[in-house]
């Protein structure tokens, strides 16, 4: 009854008892290392010559093996990189943020239809868009999370897959 | 001043519920121990609850209960200018309702 009574006149905060979870667990590098695979299956099925011999039943079945493989882990990690950036813009990225970034809506919006271009074609060009656009995604990541330098090392790392 | 607290959150769990609504004062000096609610450091519109682990000089070293919480390792310590007040009547007879 008292409780009741002290609810009813008393003002109310809200206060966050935060955790880390999963804030911790948020990194840009997945996204990276999925963007460069897709870009090295593209540069491979551009640089993968057709057979000469296509009558000969084993040089075709190598042939055709060779470039399905790639198509597949291209289209994989397209959609592995999809997927790793809609997990940072829609659970890592809050609205303050945004007032920080006012183009971060247009960056993830971007960078995900250069996901579907790059399983559409065989764009180099696209892919290597993508690569650029999970970069710059990255920076801002490191720079909200106030570990600007952060971003050198995910770069020294990623840049050098192969 | 008496005023409630809502928590939100479970970072401080079993101890405090989320969603239940805590009375606080800002009347008393927060002690080790105690449920202190103040402004974040780091971004003053963010208001949080945490323990006091540690109080040095004129601030507050505040920390989680869970491990995976965040801490004065994330924001810093606490200037008592940044305090709001502390939680009273954490009683089984408060908890109860």
């Amino acid at each position: 009854m008292l409780k009741k009574y002290i609810y009813k006149i008393l003002p109310v905060i809200s206060a966050q008892a935060h955790c880390d979870i999963p804030c911790g667990i948020y990194e840009p590098t997945p996204a990276k290392i999925a963007a460069k695979t897709a870009l090295r299956m593209t540069e491979q099925l551009n640089a993968f010559e057709l057979t000469k011999n296509w009558d000969d039943a084993h040089e075709r079945l190598h042939y055709l093996n060779g470039v399905n493989r790639r198509i597949a882990v291209k289209e994989t990690h397209a959609e592995i990189c999809k997927r790793e950036l809609a997990i940072l813009w829609s659970d890592f990225f809050k609205p303050e943020h945004l007032a920080k970034q006012p183009n971060l809506h247009e960056l993830f919006w971007n960078a995900e239809k250069l996901c579907s271009k790059v399983k559409q074609d065989v764009d180099e060009e696209a892919a290597k868009k993508l690569v650029g656009a999970v970069d710059e995604i990255a920076k801002i990541f490191y720079e909200v999370k106030n570990v600007p330098e952060r971003f050198d090392a995910y770069k020294i790392l990623t840049d050098k897959l192969y | 001043m008496l005023f409630l607290v809502k928590v939100e959150g479970e970072s401080l769990w079993p101890e405090l519920i989320p969603g239940k609504r805590y009375l606080a004062t800002s009347l008393f000096k927060p002690n080790a121990g105690d449920y202190v609610i103040f402004k974040n450091p780091k971004n003053r519109k963010e208001i949080f609850v945490k323990k006091v682990k540690k109080i040095i000089a004129d601030s507050y070293e505040v920390s989680g209960i869970v491990p995976w919480a965040n801490s004065s390792r994330e924001f810093g310590l606490i200037p008592k200018t940044l305090v709001l007040g502390k939680l009273i009547l954490l009683s089984v007879w408060w908890r109860k309702y």
